[in-house]
């Protein structure tokens, strides 16, 4: 019986995000179709719907799982005012303009992805702001202003985390993307055989669980796993190598997983990218002369960089979020006091992580670091926009 | 056509969501018709089937031979997702999912303690707390009252191979009461003479360094709970310590729990060092049965270490404001504060001390 309850809580998001973009659609719809000619009864009472079942949804969610909370009172008052709100527009209708009544319901449907937003995203962004200014322990919260920024540039712990996520994304991100690059020019080439069967292949690892396949990962690659005795049996290394023992192959070890596993996502984005470049290009440059080097770096690389900066923002915010690889890879001391061997995989996330669920329990300083990482990423990606020199 | 078809699936999930929340009010309700006397239903939440879960459903099967109207549901799970459960739980003030009892780690129990006042029930007064272990007593209380009944302790001591180490040429008189300089000189013999390793060895694992800071009375905190590192030299010691047994080359290095307890169970290494809680993992291995023997803790080079120790160790915690609640209190209360029979039972099964 429980599961029952949890699964549609656990989907309620995508439910929801379902419900507004359904929503959209018809508000897009009806629009420019009910100009002049009469308006399909039908949509309004679909919309009408949804729109009042989805906040009933909210509020219902809110009052079983037993918070007493604003937002539930919220969600029955904006439920009962928009109910008013559409009834009162159904009796105008009937005497005003149709004009008038339009742009009001154009607002009505995009007031749900609205209220939505506003519920599930733009108040945990604002109360995690308001928790940042707090230090808490679990439950007792007590004000210190800017106090935890200030804690921040002292905390050894957090520059290294700074340090580490660093390193992955200046190491990783390169040498990922040029690898799904070339393999993207390579697969483009319409004389390979089996073209579909090696696009499948580099891709798969991207649709497996991150928890399941950094778990295999340790397995192979602990001292007398598949990797060293593979190595080994080949007499390309004489002793095992301390993957997850020593903190620079621990880093490499990590580096590896995030490479097999994110490579053939990345493939995709730019073989599809490819298939809008025209193959006259490559034609006259063959006729020209051009080697397939020079193709690549003049017209293929060319051609691609909106999609090469999308990929580049994409994994920067991706690796400045890892959590899974390093902490699946580090688990399971009796003590594990470190993650990985001296914090070598200690990265924002895990520390966000460790702040919140293993030491006591410090929400508000917790929420500072997140915030420190919207920072970054807002930086790095407005470098990257401007690096790229996109004109528009 | 294909919007109608989604517009169905929509209004069908949205009810069948709604469904589910009835389905949930009912549930809840039914709880609440039930009498509370000595009939009901608790949750117990723990780790280690090994160990404590095995525990708890012997406690489980005394205590419903007087009380059958009562059921318990013990849940296993992982100590590192119990204990992020509880937190999210706890943090977001549901009370709904939580357990009646649940399972702490001695290391922990001051922090759940301390984060979330209110959330457990205070048990002075209702459980017998001078039975107990006195340091056991004082890890859970805080501003004097007493919230948790003391289980097992972590006891450290020197568990090795009888066989591996005869055949390095010590016998176990030689193994007793020793310091880790003398435990590392063994090692060296059982690495040159059986080519084993002393120790499986978890790099990041600071299990051993806890062993050895508290067998001199020592901790990374000072009793006020201020940081005591710089003049710390049991600390100093045991950080050598740590140093000389990696390069002394007589350990396995491992990483992470299966891999520290494949080491012996594989018969790769010739000892561990840790808390009596491992016996239940050496038992489980049957083809080294009788070849296993224990000495007291080797203790560190400096003045006031012992050969005694502790690793770990954890204790039950009632929840408060839950249905099964005095249930839950009787029940530790009948069993885990009053049976000694249960208690010399659980110790010989599975090396459990209370």
């Amino acid at each position: 019986m429980q599961i029952i309850c949890i699964i549609p809580l656990c989907e309620l998001p995508q439910l929801i995000e379902v419900v507004a973009s359904w929503s959209i659609l018809k508000a897009e719809q009806v629009i420019p179709r009910s100009k002049g000619c009469s308006f399909p009864r039908y949509t309004i009472y679909m919309a009408n719907f949804s729109l009042v079942f989805a906040i009933i949804i909210v509020a219902f969610f809110i009052y079983f799982r037993n918070i007493h909370h604003p937002l539930q009172k919220w969600a029955t008052s904006i439920a009962v005012y928009v109910k008013s709100e559409v009834l009162l527009m159904q009796l105008r209708k009937a005497t005003k303009s149709y004009e008038r009544s339009l742009d009001r319901y154009g607002w009505l449907f995009i007031s749900i992805a609205v209220i939505l937003l506003a519920v599930f995203m733009f108040y945990p962004i604002i109360y995690s702001l308001i928790l940042s200014t707090m230090s808490s322990k679990g439950i007792v919260q007590k004000f210190v202003g800017l106090g935890n920024y200030k804690k921040l540039i002292k905390d050894e712990m957090f520059i290294k985390a700074l340090k580490n996520t660093f390193i992955f994304l200046i190491i990783q991100v390169p040498i990922m993307l040029l690898l799904a690059l070339i393999l993207a020019a390579i697969l483009n080439d319409k004389t390979i055989k089996f073209r579909g069967l090696f696009r499948t292949g580099i891709f798969l690892p991207a649709v497996t669980s991150l928890v399941a396949y950094t778990i295999l990962f340790k397995m192979m690659f602990s001292v007398d796993g598949f990797i060293n005795l593979s190595l080994m049996r080949l007499h390309i290394i004489k002793q095992p190598i301390p993957w997850l023992m020593d903190p620079f192959w621990a880093k490499v070890t990590v580096i590896i997983a995030m490479t097999w596993r994110w490579t053939g996502y990345n493939m995709v984005f730019y073989l599809s990218g490819l298939q809008s470049v025209p193959d006259e290009l490559y034609e006259a440059a063959e006729i020209d002369g051009a080697s397939k080097m020079q193709q690549f770096f003049h017209i293929t690389i060319p051609m691609l960089k909106p999609i090469i900066v999308f990929t580049t923002i994409m994994s920067t915010i991706g690796t400045l979020q890892l959590f899974d690889e390093p902490m699946n890879l580090s688990q399971g001391g009796v003590t594990g006091a470190t993650t990985g061997p001296g914090n070598s995989l200690l990265t924002l996330s895990v520390y966000i992580y460790n702040l919140c669920f293993k030491y006591m329990p410090n929400f508000g300083y917790a929420a500072t670091i997140a915030y420190v990482i919207v920072f970054i990423v807002a930086i790095l990606s407005f470098i990257q926009f401007k690096v790229a020199g996109d004109k528009e | 056509m294909k919007k109608k078809s989604l517009s169905i699936l929509l209004i069908l999930s949205l009810f069948i969501s709604i469904f589910a929340g009835c389905s949930k009010t009912q549930q809840t309700n039914g709880q609440d018709n039930k009498p509370a006397e000595k009939s009901g239903k608790i949750t117990i939440w723990a780790w280690d089937p090994n160990f404590n879960i095995a525990i708890m459903n012997e406690a489980k099967a005394r205590y419903t031979k007087d009380n059958p109207k009562v059921e318990i549901e013990i849940v296993d799970m992982a100590k590192a997702d119990l204990e992020q459960k509880l937190h999210t739980m706890l943090a977001s003030g549901v009370k709904d999912g939580l357990p009646d009892i649940v399972l702490i780690e001695d290391y922990n129990a001051q922090k759940y303690l301390k984060s979330y006042p209110g959330a457990f029930a205070d048990l002075t007064g209702k459980i017998d707390h001078s039975k107990f272990a006195n340091y056991k007593v004082g890890l859970m209380t805080v501003d004097g009252k007493v919230y948790g009944v003391p289980f097992d302790s972590g006891v450290s001591g020197f568990f090795y191979r009888k066989d591996i180490l005869e055949q390095a040429g010590y016998k176990p008189e030689d193994l007793n009461n020793i310091t880790w300089d003398k435990f590392i000189e063994i090692g060296k013999d059982v690495k040159k003479k059986t080519g084993k390793a002393m120790l499986g060895f978890g790099l990041d694992d600071g299990g051993l360094m806890r062993i050895m800071l508290q067998s001199a009375g020592q901790w990374y905190f000072d009793k006020n709970g201020n940081v005591n590192m710089s003049n710390n030299e049991a600390l100093k010691e045991a950080v050598k310590t740590y140093k000389a047994i990696v390069d002394a080359d007589i350990i396995k290095k491992t990483s992470g729990w299966n891999e520290w307890v494949a080491a012996f169970n594989k018969g790769e290494s010739a000892a561990v060092v840790t808390g009596v809680w491992i016996i239940g993992s050496i038992k489980a291995e049957a083809s080294q049965s009788g070849k296993w023997a224990v000495a007291p803790t080797p203790r560190l080079n400096v003045t006031g270490s012992v050969n005694v120790s502790n690793l770990g160790g954890s204790s039950w915690y009632v929840l408060e404001g839950t249905k099964g609640k005095d249930i839950a209190i009787d029940f530790l209360n009948k069993i885990y504060a009053s049976d000694n029979d249960f208690y010399q039972k659980i110790l010989v099964e599975r090396g459990a001390m209370g």
